[in-house]
């Protein structure tokens, strides 16, 4: 195994043999990420190819002082934000179009597991709500980082997190003074 | 519902998916040609920095024999970087031990795209720490400079904007933000880097623009007439589409009111299931032009960054007039179409 942290991006990629070690344990990592906050494997794949070639555009931005993964996910995250920006974009402009079984489907979180019911109730959140929770409390963002993400005023976001809360609360069936 | 038992149930969450291995293999692959694109262009840079060493060692003996006279102190170059956080590295100045970035960031300027290096940076209403505070942007947050530099409080400050805009707006701001914010930290510590434009296809298809975000497209083209080829594709029959646009009667409605036309592009002939397109485009129309009929290929002719984008600030869907501008200079205007017999 290689020692990640310390080591600069840009010095990795040089050597192929490093590039590879490196890129077998930090793709995994991103992709799992990436893959439990969107819950579909497709999309997963698309944002974990977009961070890392959006990272190798420029490796010398990272400087080795922390673990590269760390910095590949925060590239993941932007990436994640950007494309429920687009979704969101593109569901205004064919909201006569969507058929909302299949923009369910489309949306879907894995059906089984111990967290079947969480991963039921995050789907039948708006996007903002459902990335606002997941960055605050299962990332463990800060409410300044989770504004930093979604590109709000950090009053905007205590305000979503609050809809969030309370909209998961009804989606997973919890009583209203849980 | 409390904080910590929302924290527990979303720590239920099955987080062992793995990727796929095709999937996993096809990445890599793909990564290490652009890796080694960019290690091709290290070798060329050393053999460049080598070249200007040898020029340089030359003029020495040209500059102590009085052949030609030496530059002022301002005009000399500054140091060129060496690689640094690493012990082995020797900053002997020479040309085997110099090595510069794999791609150098470009100088900050309007037009130009930028990189947040620092998490958390905030953007202001004015230049400078008094400034109201808008918002703040992630690490890697790319923006758009709009304007800058300006120097205020000891720091240099750009005005930055998102490189995105929403393209049908309905109930909420179609662009993100905007705001000035700080290149550096008082200590030198980068907070913003130009980001290089190296990725920029010189005459782009449909799917490279489609790939790119708007600002990207501005970044790279500006108003550069560009020709590509794509397919104009029927409607869905139960597309359901409608409105109309308020600023239609100014004199930029044939460009603000692009958001809610339905000129959308596609690079294949396969039908729509839904929407419109992948690349949706405006047609210039104040010399009376008209939409193609749809169902063929067409070859279009057009560019970002209209003039008549500076008109846009009044008339548009953003509350703020400097998105209103920014979103019609993101519109690529169709100045001239044929049809044609394929891609």
């Amino acid at each position: 195994m290689i020692r990640m942290q310390g080591a600069r991006l840009d010095a990795i990629v040089r050597d192929d043999a490093t590039f590879r070690a490196w890129y077998d344990q930090a793709m995994p990592r991103v992709y799992r990420y990436l893959r439990t906050r969107c819950g579909d494997d497709t999309l997963a794949e698309e944002l974990t190819q977009q961070t890392f070639v959006t990272a190798l555009r420029r490796p010398g931005q990272f400087d080795g002082r922390s673990d590269p993964v760390t910095w590949l996910i925060a590239i993941g995250r932007n990436q994640l934000v950007d494309h429920h920006r687009r979704h969101q974009r593109d569901e205004r402009r064919h909201l006569r179009l969507v058929d909302e079984h299949r923009l369910g489907d489309a949306r879907s979180f894995p059906t089984a597991g111990p967290g079947e019911a969480v991963e039921a109730a995050l789907r039948r959140l708006p996007d903002d709500q459902r990335l606002a929770l997941l960055f605050r409390y299962l990332d463990d963002l800060p409410v300044r980082g989770v504004a930093a993400a979604l590109g709000r005023s950090e009053k905007a976001t205590e305000s979503l997190l609050g809809r969030a809360r309370e909209s998961f609360r009804r989606a997973y069936g919890d009583p209203a003074d849980a | 519902m409390h904080e910590d038992r929302l924290r527990s149930l979303l720590r239920t969450i099955d987080e062992s998916e793995q990727p796929r291995p095709e999937f996993a293999d096809a990445l890599f692959e793909r990564l290490s040609i652009q890796a080694a694109g960019r290690g091709r262009s290290r070798g060329i840079l050393v053999l460049l920095v080598a070249a200007l060493l040898a020029v340089a060692l030359a003029s020495g003996i040209a500059i102590g024999s009085g052949m030609i006279d030496l530059p002022g102190p301002s005009e000399l170059p500054s140091p060129v970087a060496v690689a640094s956080g690493s012990p082995s590295v020797s900053q002997t100045p020479s040309a085997t031990v110099v090595s510069p970035r794999p791609s150098t960031p470009p100088a900050i300027a309007p037009n130009g795209l930028v990189v947040t290096r620092a998490d958390s940076l905030r953007y202001r209403a004015e230049p400078g720490t008094s400034g109201a505070v808008l918002g703040s942007l992630a690490l890697g947050t790319t923006g758009l400079v709009l304007d800058g530099p300006r120097e205020a409080d000891g720091l240099t400050w750009y005005w930055l904007a998102s490189v995105a805009c929403a393209e049908t707006p309905i109930d909420a701001p179609p662009c993100l933000w905007e705001g000035w914010a700080a290149a550096s930290g008082p200590d030198g510590s980068a907070w913003l880097e130009g980001e290089n434009l190296d990725f920029c296809p010189p005459a782009p298809t449909l799917v490279e623009l489609t790939s790119m975000t708007q600002g990207s497209r501005l970044a790279c083209y500006r108003s550069t007439e560009l020709t590509f080829r794509a397919y104009f594709p029927n409607l869905p029959p139960d597309a359901g589409l409608g409105g109309a646009c308020e600023w239609a009667p100014t004199d930029v409605g044939w460009l603000t009111c692009q958001n809610i036309n339905y000129f959308g592009l596609t690079a294949t002939d396969a039908p729509l299931a839904s929407g419109i397109g992948d690349f949706t485009v405006t047609l210039d129309t104040r010399g009376g032009g008209t939409e193609p009929d749809r169902g063929q290929w067409l070859e279009l002719t057009g560019h970002f960054d209209d003039p008549a984008s500076a008109g846009c600030g009044p008339a548009g869907f953003n509350a703020d007039p400097v998105l209103n501008v920014l979103n019609c200079r993101f519109q690529f205007v169709v100045t001239a179409f044929s049809v044609v017999p394929g891609p």
